[in-house]
């Protein structure tokens, strides 16, 4: 045989024998990290936890994912950190490994891992994700782990409207973390010095003030916009959009799961959105390529006195603004008719139990410690987070009362009254993607409003599989 | 045959390597461009209405064209004014040499990311470009809110960060001219820029298709600028073909489109690569 002919046969062995290996790999993997948690004696698996007993003394490491990271300062991460210790002080035979992940690619690697069978044992998934990943069959019920040995005065202590979110056939898959309720976050300095007062009954109270709070800063010459929003499709966040749309027709989903958007009230919704930009000079034409870190970014530098922000945030704003962070605060989005407030979307981190976790039970324990009233406490005193139990909002009602905490009371009032859980039952990824488009189509693309939101339906009915 | 052998072996690693990290995966992907995988769930096989599905896409088509315009015109700023800057250096001596090189290539030696968040703080309406502006008595100019001059801010960025690689081959192969040909030349009345145009160029063809050929597929399946700059807006005016295949795939979670998409992009790398190598007439 030619030397270069036997170098030909040499490399397609090669490349057969790499395929092979890397088509079986998978299969072993997956057999290793079982579901049913056959015995494997003290292997360690794909999971990167050693061990397979569930026994006391055994040690554990269970993983999770999470975008915090416990070795950051920012108020959460400091929490996680703190309260990580404590487990790991009353828990010493479980370790806990966190693998912080960028946070909008969690709900994609959670998906992926689950299908390749080396999920973490702990995941932290948006509420958007949820509904996909209970689908699928990912999460573990808590009732088969220690809520079957809680009290009602204890399930009572956590029970609302995140409580039920994704609860199927009477069982519990996840508690929501990092509540996080949208509205609209504010300076109050700068209101102050125009005699504003909040909260705004109508959306025209609202706008009248953006006008104006609209001007040249005097002591730092920046152009200031009364309010700020943010509609790239990168990375988005509800504006107005949703609020004013919900408190018009109650839902922006059908029940069987299609989007709902191209309707009278939603053009009228996105016409409210984005008059501000074009009608109302009140938020920038900048707003058409912002993402929401633009938008934070801008307004900690002082250039918005409003905009459409997250209560998690505020720590974070407060901290490291260029003015007083104290100032900072949080109102509810006002309505058509000033009647109440428009219901904004209530979202948060659902912290769940993978299904093929072999260590189930430690990482039960350690999803429970998260919760605990000790650990509810530290979220809410060092991480500034809304908390989960009713007891520690009524045991801190005068650090609720503080100044710099007052945004934490409207985010437990609006999650109590004012706020709009999106559907699990069915995959709703994506949209605020959509909506966000349908904003740029018509800024940019010189659509009207009804056509921009039909095309935005379609885009979302045709992915979530509703033509 | 012992020679032969041993080469074999040695570099099978390095061969058995590549081959996990880049056949496996596109096989892998181009199986799964047959298949319904949304949100990662193998569903039913499709055949090619993936693929079909693709080619139906209006907006995919236009990602499509406007990948090309910006590939294409980062590439020619990217070679010109590298082409230039090697010429420059190439004139100067001892430390102004090594620090112009310096200069030139941080663009090409940082992080894209960073790179591109500084362009996109630059451009903005609070950043120093519009302060320039302002102060001389112009008003703000929004770069990356118009969708006309979005993609020139794309197309101006992603030439900037590969300038300092272009300048680098091109200098190497500047170097590399022998002194005598241009001396004849000079010798025979040839002017600075006859000697450029008819000694220096035509031997510097390989370099600058080396350095052509490189830079148009770092251009072509550039994410990372177009994501953290525009987001691939506004509008759809910086959504290049990139942009579109991350949002189908980590967006919209279909990856079965996002894999027919991935493996189309590729064949077009291709035939871009063997197209621009044929119009310039270069042997491989």
């Amino acid at each position: 045989m030619a030397p270069s002919r036997k170098l030909h046969v040499f490399m397609v062995a090669l490349l057969t024998l790499a395929v092979l290996l890397a088509a079986c790999g998978g299969e072993s993997g997956g057999s290793r990290n079982s579901s049913t948690g056959s015995s494997g004696g003290g292997k360690t698996n794909q999971s990167g936890t050693t061990g397979q007993g569930k026994g006391d003394d055994e040690k554990v490491t269970i993983r999770m994912w999470t975008f915090l990271d416990p070795n950051g300062t920012s108020a959460r991460e400091v929490a996680l950190k703190q309260i990580i210790d404590n487990f790991h002080a009353a828990n010493p035979n479980i370790t806990v490994n966190v693998e912080p992940q960028v946070w909008d690619t969690l709900g994609t690697k959670f998906l992926a891992a689950n299908q390749t069978k080396s999920a973490p044992d702990i995941i932290w998934i948006t509420m958007d994700d949820f509904g996909t990943a209970l689908m699928h069959g990912a999460l573990t019920d808590f009732e088969s782990l220690f809520l079957k040995d809680w009290t009602a005065e204890e399930i009572a202590d956590v029970d609302d409207a995140y409580w039920s979110f994704g609860a199927k056939d009477g069982k519990h898959y996840q508690f929501t973390l990092s509540r996080n309720y949208i509205g609209i976050l504010y300076r109050e300095d700068l209101l102050a010095e125009k005699g504003i007062e909040v909260p705004f009954k109508t959306w025209d109270d609202l706008i009248a003030a953006a006008k104006q709070l609209t001007e040249t800063d005097s002591s730092t010459g920046v152009q200031r916009y009364g309010f700020g929003q943010a509609f790239s499709t990168e990375s988005p966040d509800p504006q107005v959009f949703p609020p004013a749309l919900i408190y018009a027709q109650g839902d922006m989903f059908t029940e069987d799961g299609k989007a709902n958007w191209s309707t009278d009230a939603g053009v009228e919704a996105l016409k409210l959105q984005l008059d501000m930009v074009r009608v109302h000079g009140v938020t920038p034409e900048t707003a058409v390529s912002s993402t929401v870190e633009d938008a934070y970014n801008e307004f900690k530098a002082g250039r918005y006195a409003m905009m459409i922000g997250a209560g998690v945030r505020i720590p974070g704003l407060q901290s490291d603004a260029s003015f007083d962070g104290k100032t900072v605060q949080m109102t509810f989005f006002p309505s058509a008719d000033g009647k109440s407030y428009s219901p904004s979307v209530i979202n948060g981190w659902a912290v769940g139990i993978w299904s093929g976790s072999q260590h189930k039970e430690a990482a039960g324990k350690f999803v429970e410690f998260l919760v605990n009233p000790q650990s509810d406490e530290l979220w809410l005193t060092v991480g500034g987070q809304a908390p989960v139990r009713k007891s520690t909002v009524e045991k801190y009602a005068d650090f609720l009362n503080q100044p710099d905490k007052r945004y934490l009371q409207v985010m437990a009032e609006g999650f109590a009254k004012y706020g709009y859980a999106q559907p699990w039952e069915f995959p709703v990824s994506g949209w605020r993607s959509d909506l966000n488009k349908a904003a740029q189509d018509v800024l940019i693309g010189g659509l009207d409003e009804r056509t921009a939101l039909q095309s935005a339906e379609k885009a979302f009915n045709v992915r979530s599989g509703k033509k | 045959m012992k020679e032969s052998r041993l080469g074999a072996v040695l570099v099978a690693p390095s061969i058995l390597f590549l081959i996990v990290i880049l056949i496996v995966p596109l096989i892998y992907t181009v199986y799964n461009s047959f298949f319904d995988l949304r949100f990662l769930q193998m569903g039913d096989f499709l055949g090619f209405k993936n693929y079909a599905a693709v080619f139906r896409n209006r907006e995919i088509w236009h990602s499509l064209g406007l990948t090309i315009i910006v590939t294409f015109a980062g590439l020619a700023i990217s070679i010109v004014v590298g082409m230039l800057m090697a010429v420059w250096i190439h004139s100067c001596q001892g430390l102004t040499a090594y620090f112009l090189q310096i200069i030139v290539l941080i663009p090409w030696v940082i992080s894209m990311v960073v790179g591109a968040l500084l362009w996109k703080w630059l451009f903005n309406t609070m950043g120093p470009i519009n302060y320039l502006l302002n102060a001389w008595g112009y008003g703000n100019v929004d770069i990356l809110a118009n969708p006309r001059l979005a993609p020139c801010a794309l197309i101006f960025v992603m030439a900037w960060r590969t300038v300092g690689f272009a300048m680098v081959l091109i200098l190497a192969g500047l170097k590399s001219v022998p002194k005598d040909l241009e001396e004849a030349a000079e010798v025979d009345g040839a002017n600075r820029w006859n000697v450029f145009w008819r000694v220096r160029l035509p031997l510097l063809k390989t370099p600058v298709m080396i350095a052509s050929v490189i830079l148009l597929l770092s251009n072509f399946n550039n994410v990372d600028v177009p994501m953290v700059l525009t987001g691939g807006g506004p509008g759809n005016a910086t959504n290049v073909i990139t942009m579109e295949l991350y949002r189908q795939g980590f967006v919209y979670y279909d990856f079965g489109i996002a894999s027919a998409l991935s493996f189309i992009t590729l064949l077009i790398n291709v035939v871009l690569i063997v197209l621009y190598m044929k119009v310039v007439k270069y042997d491989v």
